[in-house]
């Protein structure tokens, strides 16, 4: 600013002038200084053309306002996203998909029960303990690693036939066990029925009232049970004596009960069946099961009986005479009363 | 809500679209900027801090001016934008006169201010400069540009 020496005020130079006219024209002087601009404006005729330039100005940038960007233009700018944006986008929970997130909720419970019931040790809870038996008159009375019994009743029958039990478990299987027998039944779905503790074997048991059943449980691969010897012994043509002996012998590991298991193959079943059935009928046997003497199945005829055990020699002979008989004696639940065997004989027909 | 965040939206657009007077180019850099802002700020992208746009859209506007060289003949975008015929058509060629001749921080300064609407604390703030500087540059930006829609130069 310059002095006037007339009035001693400040005079306003014209470049101070020029750049406070845009505060000027937006009322950002005080009220010196925008005296001071309009007494400077009123003679300088360069100011006043800055002053409406200013104006036009700040008159045109206001219209910029009015500009709208078209919606194909809005459109895409709301889209825009980097990977980032994107990422975090998808991040976020709340945005995902119900269906996703249901599934995801539905894969973690279900991943949590199979965890939960992977890792908790269910065998040193009392109540899932494999044998846990709540029922009293329930007896455990032996696990059979049903694989490997098969494979040894597969060796007792010299590798030609599988053991009665399990033939008859795996037609009964197949046919859904429709004969009535009992033991027949048990062998074939793998439950046994036992008698109370202390109590003979009836005969025949009223079929209105079973015994208790004993679960046979299935083989547990992890349980460290000690293979059980099986105290059979494969013997062809043998007596019923040396297999008794075998059995002494060996551990009675399944009960004070057995049972003989005799197998034999014959050309002409259909002539000797009846006559072996009147033959062991004549020695003394009773139908030990539900289905009579010599009932046919498949290719072949079952017996299961109880006879006295002074006719065993007799029966032998008996049997003999039509062929060659493999006997086995098998450790079994039941124990027959003083004198009395049980048999099971498989005849099968063939070459 | 989707209203304010469309007209955020809106202004960053309209930014870039005046600033560099090439549609393509103006919308890259803005759809990076609301793009970046929304990486930041996710669902609360309306609410902005000013300082923060200010301060991005500059950024991305010095990233993409050199890809719009200023001695090409000025072309003004026809597809993005609705210039308003009432209550009278704006001539945006003289725009394009002004921002082919005048500095990118003036330019930017006039925008944001004036067609924008930010206070000049935000812009000084936004530019790291005193809000003396930022008048200076407005003043000579709204000389300039009233100076060239009467139909002189902008210098």
């Amino acid at each position: 600013m310059s002095q006037d020496q007339k009035t001693n005020k400040r005079k306003l130079t014209p470049f101070l002038a020029h750049e406070m006219l845009y505060d000027y024209v937006t009322g950002h002087l005080d009220t010196e200084r925008r005296l001071a601009i309009e007494e400077f404006i009123k003679t300088d005729r360069e100011s006043q053309n800055l002053i409406d330039a200013i104006k036009r100005g700040i008159a045109y940038s206001q219209s910029l306002k009015e500009v709208q960007l078209s919606a194909a233009a809005l459109a895409e700018l709301e889209q825009a996203e980097n990977l980032v944006s994107i990422s975090k986008r998808l991040a976020r929970w709340s945005s995902w998909p119900d269906s996703l997130r249901w599934s995801i909720i539905a894969v973690a419970i279900s991943a949590c029960t199979a965890g939960i019931m992977v890792l908790i040790p269910w065998r040193s809870v009392p109540l899932f303990a494999p044998g846990a038996s709540r029922d009293e008159n329930t007896v455990e009375i032996a696990r059979i690693d049903a694989k490997h019994g098969n494979q040894d009743d597969a060796n007792l029958a010299g590798g030609a036939q599988a053991d009665l039990g399990d033939e008859s478990a795996a037609d009964s299987s197949a046919t859904g066990d429709q004969s009535g027998d009992e033991e027949f039944a048990e062998e074939s779905s793998g439950q046994v029925r036992v008698p109370p503790v202390g109590q003979a074997e009836p005969t025949k048991a009223p079929p209105s009232t079973p015994p208790p059943v004993a679960v046979i449980k299935p083989p547990v691969a992890t349980a460290p049970t000690p293979a059980q010897p099986k105290p059979t012994t494969p013997v062809a043509a043998a007596t019923p004596a040396a297999a008794i002996q075998t059995a002494q012998t060996a551990p009675g590991v399944r009960g004070r009960g057995f049972v003989y298991r005799a197998f034999m193959t014959l050309s002409d079943l259909e002539t000797a069946a009846p006559k072996i059935t009147q033959q062991v009928k004549e020695l003394g046997a009773e139908k030990a099961g539900e289905v009579e003497l010599g009932w046919k199945r498949g290719t072949g005829r079952y017996y299961h009986f109880t006879m006295p055990e002074a006719n065993e020699q007799k029966l032998l002979e008996a049997l003999r005479a039509y062929g060659p008989v493999r006997i086995s004696k098998d450790p079994h639940p039941r124990q027959m009363p003083e004198g009395e065997v049980r048999f099971i004989l498989w005849i099968e027909s063939g070459g | 809500m989707k209203q304010a965040e469309q007209s955020r939206v809106r202004d960053i657009g309209l930014f870039f679209l005046l600033g560099l007077m090439d549609e393509r180019t103006a919308l890259t850099a803005a759809g990076r900027v609301i793009a970046q802002l929304k990486a930041q700020y996710g669902d609360r992208f309306q609410s902005v801090p000013p300082v923060v746009l200010i301060r991005s859209c500059r950024a991305s506007w010095k990233a993409f001016r050199r890809s719009v060289p200023r001695n090409q003949p000025v072309e003004i975008p026809q597809a993005a934008w609705v210039l308003p015929s009432s209550p009278r058509e704006i001539d945006i060629t003289a725009w394009g006169r002004y921002q082919k001749d005048a500095s990118d921080d003036d330019v930017m300064a006039l925008l944001f201010s004036h067609v924008l609407g930010f206070s000049d604390t935000d812009l000084a703030e936004g530019f790291q400069t005193s809000v003396g500087t930022i008048r200076y540059r407005l003043g000579k930006g709204v000389r300039q540009l009233g100076l060239v829609v009467r139909g002189g130069s902008a210098t």
